[in-house]
């Protein structure tokens, strides 16, 4: 009876909206939460001791947690532009030293409340500012207001990862759960969350291709290692495998691990990257080592590809009409 | 706003074609062109309730299109750089006819009715250099050429009958090259412009942006019952930089620039697909697909809201505000300050939603 059970439930859930219980379930929500948990922590260890020593690695632990959640780009992490908020990268003009030098040369009393904090430039705010503030040589020496800085920039960061683990759970969540449902303004069909899933993977991979690897690669005759990303504490490549470990998670639960060409494409990338024994992508500019970076770059879009292909064709799904096309 | 000039074109209109209306087709309030699941084509014309009233299947991927002020006729143009556009009754669910045009030029992709409908505009340009030209099809004569003139500047894209009865052009700066990636052949040089004209061809005014705009390729356009122009843009320059992506302008004024708040300018991702005003009140709206987001802004350029919507393109005027479309098959509406559904429709909804 149970099987039977089982399999007419199995039948009543088409395949176009299979997965959404489970990414939200065993993957949004646990991220979030550990996002939120490790920002509270960062900013409780920075408001007792805020030398970079003590802080270093609280933030790590906290960058760790925000990779497995990063590229949801949708729900409360766009609200008031929070995910720019929290990771202000690429940042090509460097606004983000800038912004902080500019605020420690004026000493300015703006960051001596949270309001205030939330007020301060978007470069100036978030996971990477906090890496210039304990990594960079050029802010070494910011003293008391380089510390009071810290403070304020870790509590604004707990601030937002509060805010947003709350409203997945108040509210996002079941937005999601009832795709489709009467009432649901945010998903009008099922099929539209599933929608939503497969844009987060496939932009996640497309970042780690155009991103975090072709921005250090530049070209063959001018590569650029300083243009990776957090290079400063020697995460270019830990970031690169976190990325790729979160997108094979949300692949295998929108698929329920029915999309074995994506998995088998996904462990592979993993593992290159894994391999590339180069922290900070410093390999760029030697030939051997820039071929094994390219060859990480080309096993993500492989696994792209497979996304696209696999994924797409068996829930019904593509990348956008529109967004895929100029005007 | 029922202005003297409004009310005498509409009189005259109501006096030359008083036998078949778009209630024959069904009143529809928007057109929107379609990809079907089966990856075929098709004109709808749908209801602010979302409701189907018709649906003409097309022979291949179209564009945008212009409504005629009376008729229930169409003409949608194909998917550039397209050589022809398809004028459709709506009301028989037929093409009646097929303009070609001109040899040396395709269409932009846009056209506009004089506002008493018996003359049709479109945006074309020349394959050789890029220029841009307005042709002009006369419907009596079973849309004959019947002239054409210069847009005023390079890449034409969407044209616009203004509120007065007047075009408005988007010359967009851009020569693209007609090979399958369209590859744009003279970014360094762009200059892209506003450009006002006469029934003519006769040039009203001319708004280029600023230098360090240049980049900003103006591509589409709003019209505001008071004559405000709202133009959206799409950036070709540095990544870096987020400029803004929505210019209002009043004639002989210098333009509005919209701008985001620095957190959310990079949603957008530079790019803006579609703009409309909302029917009554004081808003405008561009849309962007790549970012999967609508923004919203006071007349005075001033920042309301970046409502999220994956896919999304097609906006035109709503009774309290805009109804959007996607590619996903969603039509929504935002009103006072929340997103909506309207419908979701099995179909992938085109660029741009055509409002009647």
């Amino acid at each position: 009876m149970k099987s039977a059970l089982s399999l007419i439930a199995a039948l009543a859930a088409s395949p176009a909206f299979a997965g959404v219980e489970e990414v939200v379930d065993a993957h949004i929500l646990p991220g979030y939460a550990a996002f939120e948990a490790s920002a509270a922590d960062l900013r409780d260890i920075a408001a007792a001791d805020c030398t970079p020593d003590a802080v270093r690695p609280a933030w790590n632990d906290t960058f760790d947690a925000w990779m497995a959640v990063s590229h949801l780009k949708f729900g409360p992490i766009e609200q008031d532009g929070a995910s720019v908020i929290v990771a202000f990268w690429p940042d090509e003009r460097s606004a983000t030293p800038k912004a902080l030098a500019r605020l420690i040369a004026d000493q300015d009393p703006i960051i001596d409340t949270a309001t205030g904090t939330a007020q301060i430039s978007v470069a100036a705010r978030g996971i990477y500012a906090l890496e210039y503030l304990l990594y960079d040589p050029q802010f070494d020496q910011a003293g008391d207001y380089g510390c009071a800085l810290t403070q304020a920039l870790t509590a604004d960061l707990a601030t937002i990862a509060a805010r947003v683990d709350q409203d997945w759970q108040d509210g996002y969540a079941e937005t999601m759960r009832t795709a489709g449902a009467a009432g649901n303004q945010t998903y009008l069909s099922d099929k539209e969350a599933t929608q939503a899933l497969f844009t987060a993977l496939l932009a996640g991979l497309d970042f780690d291709v155009e991103q975090r690897l072709a921005r250090p690669l530049g070209t063959f005759d001018r590569p650029r290692p300083n243009r990776a990303e957090a290079w400063r504490s020697g995460r270019s490549q830990r970031n690169i495998v976190l990325s790729l470990q979160a997108l094979a998670d949300l692949a295998r639960q929108l698929t329920d691990g029915t999309a074995p060409i994506t998995d088998a494409a996904m462990t592979r990338a993993i593992e290159l990257a894994e391999g590339l024994d180069d922290p900070i992508l410093a390999g760029v500019d030697d030939p051997s080592q820039r071929l094994k970076i390219e060859i990480v770059q080309q096993a993500i879009t492989t696994a792209y590809d497979a996304v696209l292909g696999e994924i797409g064709a068996s829930l019904g799904v593509s990348a956008g009409f529109n967004s895929a096309d100029g005007d | 706003m029922t202005t003297r000039r409004g009310f005498l074109a509409s009189l005259a209109a109501a006096v030359a074609i008083p036998s078949v209306t778009w209630a024959d087709a069904g009143s529809p309030d928007y057109l929107a062109a379609a990809r079907e699941p089966d990856g075929s084509f098709a004109l709808y014309g749908v209801t602010a309730q979302g409701q189907q009233r018709f649906r003409i299947p097309l022979p291949g991927r179209g564009h945008a299109g212009a409504g005629h002020p009376v008729r229930p006729e169409a003409v949608t143009f194909a998917r550039r750089p397209g050589t022809y556009a398809l004028v459709i009754d709506c009301a028989q669910g037929r093409v009646i006819r097929t303009l070609t045009a001109p040899e040396g030029h395709h269409f932009s992709g846009h056209g506009a009715f004089s506002a008493d409908g018996e003359l049709l505009f479109t945006g074309e340009v020349d394959n050789a250099t890029g220029s841009g030209w307005i042709g002009q099809w006369t419907r009596a004569g079973g849309y004959r050429r019947s002239g054409q003139f210069a847009s005023g500047g390079i890449g034409p894209h969407e044209i616009l009958r203004r509120p007065d009865g007047g075009l408005v052009v988007a010359n967009g700066g851009i020569i693209a090259a007609l090979d399958d990636d369209r590859t744009k052949l003279n970014l360094d040089t762009m200059r892209p412009n506003l450009t006002y004209l006469a029934l003519d061809g006769t040039v009203e005014e001319q708004v280029e942006l600023s230098p360090d705009l240049h980049w900003n390729s103006i591509r589409h356009l709003a019209a505001h019952a008071d004559g405000t122009i709202a133009f959206a843009m799409q950036w070709e320059g540095a990544a870096a930089v987020t400029p803004p992506l929505l210019g209002l302008h009043r004639r002989g004024q210098v333009p509005v620039m919209c701008n985001l708040p620095d957190a959310m300018a990079t949603r957008m991702q530079n790019y803006a697909g579609s703009v409309a005003f909302e029917a009554a009140g004081d808003r405008v709206a561009i849309t962007s697909p790549k970012g999967g987001v609508l923004a919203i802004f006071d007349l005075g350029g001033t920042f309301i809201d970046l409502p999220v919507r994956a896919d999304v393109c097609g906006i035109g005027a709503a009774p309290d505000g805009f109804m959007l479309t996607d590619g996903f098959g969603g039509m929504a509406r935002f009103g006072a300050n929340a997103l909506a559904g309207v419908a979701a429709f099995d179909v992938a909804w085109d660029n741009h939603l055509i409002t009647i």
